[in-house]
């Protein structure tokens, strides 16, 4: 069972990206997504939870129309879907994107397993174009090969929390991403 | 979820022995198709449906293979999970041949994952034995250029537990308390010496590996 931490910060072993430099990153890939998308309007689909505040401060940073859509997958170990054995979507799309260009916003691709679930789906909804981008990319831990069309930064192969990635459900407001203390985790499993 | 028919299953393997045959430099007789069963999620990327947002098929929890060991158990789950399909131990790669030809040692990865061509290798047993399993590999990679194989580590197990938040399930499925008791034909579990011995290869370990979540 995972207790609630009283001090965020003190769980951080180390701050991996801090807030400046996540800024500047999204500023730069909004300005190469909105000079990638001159054309067409772009639609935004985030894959709740961890990503809500990438997304927040990429829609932003992007100088196109864009429309934005929420997603929620469920995890494996969720204890909500843990029984049926299989992946479920916990949030669809509130809209169609048929015909339309449509931009995943992901906060981390590690394993690549709900991403590639996530793709095959949203590819039978019949967008136009779907397109890839995550704040963070960690190769190391890949097990599916997805071609992500930008990538924020590429982080090594640690357990990250912050800015919206999670231990346990916490975490998510810090406003950096850091790395969390073994510690952590080691005492509470 | 549904078993794999034995036609498209045969099928698969024919093909996957086909191409594997065309781009190796042993006699394809050596390279064994199938000797465990293969799980299909039913939705492969084409059959997925696109509007429903309740997968199709429901997970098949009778006829699983014997896996070796817990961890490739759990494997199984999260990979059925995401609805990657997966065969178990489905092929085996000869890598070292007697002066009479006979194969002496072969490499038969943990699991086979047809959608996405590649070969999955389980090494969460102890640590002394993994520069032999890593040695092994290069040589597969030698034989065998074209092959795709990740071989995922006890690290790589505990991270990916860690993720899903079951951490507290690794000591429990990783190492020699994973290893699953095998069965005698007369459905009666037998006592053994652990580590049990892989049927193609000695059992690996995690000496190279540092420590990670």
């Amino acid at each position: 069972m995972i207790t609630k931490p009283i001090d965020l910060r003190a769980d951080i072993g180390e701050v991996l990206l801090d807030e400046p430099t996540i800024q500047a990153k999204i500023l730069e890939l909004g300005a190469r997504i909105s000079a990638d998308h001159t054309a067409r309007p772009l639609t935004l689909v985030s894959v709740l939870k961890g990503s809500l505040p990438f997304m927040a401060d990429l829609m932003r940073a992007i100088s196109i129309p864009v429309r934005i859509d929420l997603m929620e997958v469920s995890s494996y170990g969720g204890t909500a879907t843990e029984s049926s054995g299989l992946v479920r979507i916990l949030k669809d799309l509130s809209a169609s994107i048929e015909g339309e260009d449509v931009l995943i916003v992901e906060d981390i691709i590690d394993t690549g397993l709900t991403l590639n679930y996530l793709l095959r789906y949203l590819r039978g909804k019949n967008p136009r174009s779907l397109e890839i981008c995550t704040l963070l990319d960690k190769p190391a831990r890949r097990l599916v090969d997805i071609p992500v069309d930008y990538i924020g930064f590429t982080i090594p192969d640690q357990f990250v929390v912050g800015y919206g990635l999670d231990y346990g459900e916490y975490y998510r407001n810090l406003r950096f991403v850091g790395v969390l203390r073994p510690e952590v985790y080691t005492d509470q499993a | 979820m549904t078993r794999a028919s034995a036609g498209s299953g045969a099928g698969r393997r024919s093909r996957r022995a086909a191409r594997v045959r065309s781009t190796v430099r042993v006699d394809p007789g050596l390279i064994t198709p199938a000797p465990q069963t293969a799980m299909d999620p039913g939705s492969s990327p084409d059959t997925l449906p696109a509007a429903d947002p309740t997968p199709v098929a429901s997970l098949a929890q009778a006829s699983r293979p014997n896996f070796a060991h817990a961890s490739e158990a759990e494997m199984a789950r999260i990979l059925d999970f995401y609805q990657v399909r997966w065969e178990y131990e489905p092929h085996v790669f000869p890598v070292v041949w007697n002066l009479d030809g006979a194969v002496i040692e072969s490499f038969a990865p943990d699991f086979w994952l047809p959608d996405l061509d590649l070969y999955l290798e389980m090494t969460t047993l102890r640590q002394k034995l993994v520069r032999k399993k890593n040695r092994k590999l290069r040589r597969v990679l030698e034989l065998y250029p074209d092959l795709r194989v990740k071989l995922f580590y006890a690290r790589d197990f505990r991270a990916l537990m860690l993720k899903f938040g079951k951490l507290g399930l690794v000591a429990e499925l990783s190492g020699t308390s994973g290893q699953v008791i095998p069965v005698r034909p007369d459905g009666l579990a037998t006592e053994i010496d652990l580590p049990i011995p892989s049927p193609v290869s000695p059992v690996p370990s995690m000496s190279e590996e540092p420590s990670q979540p």
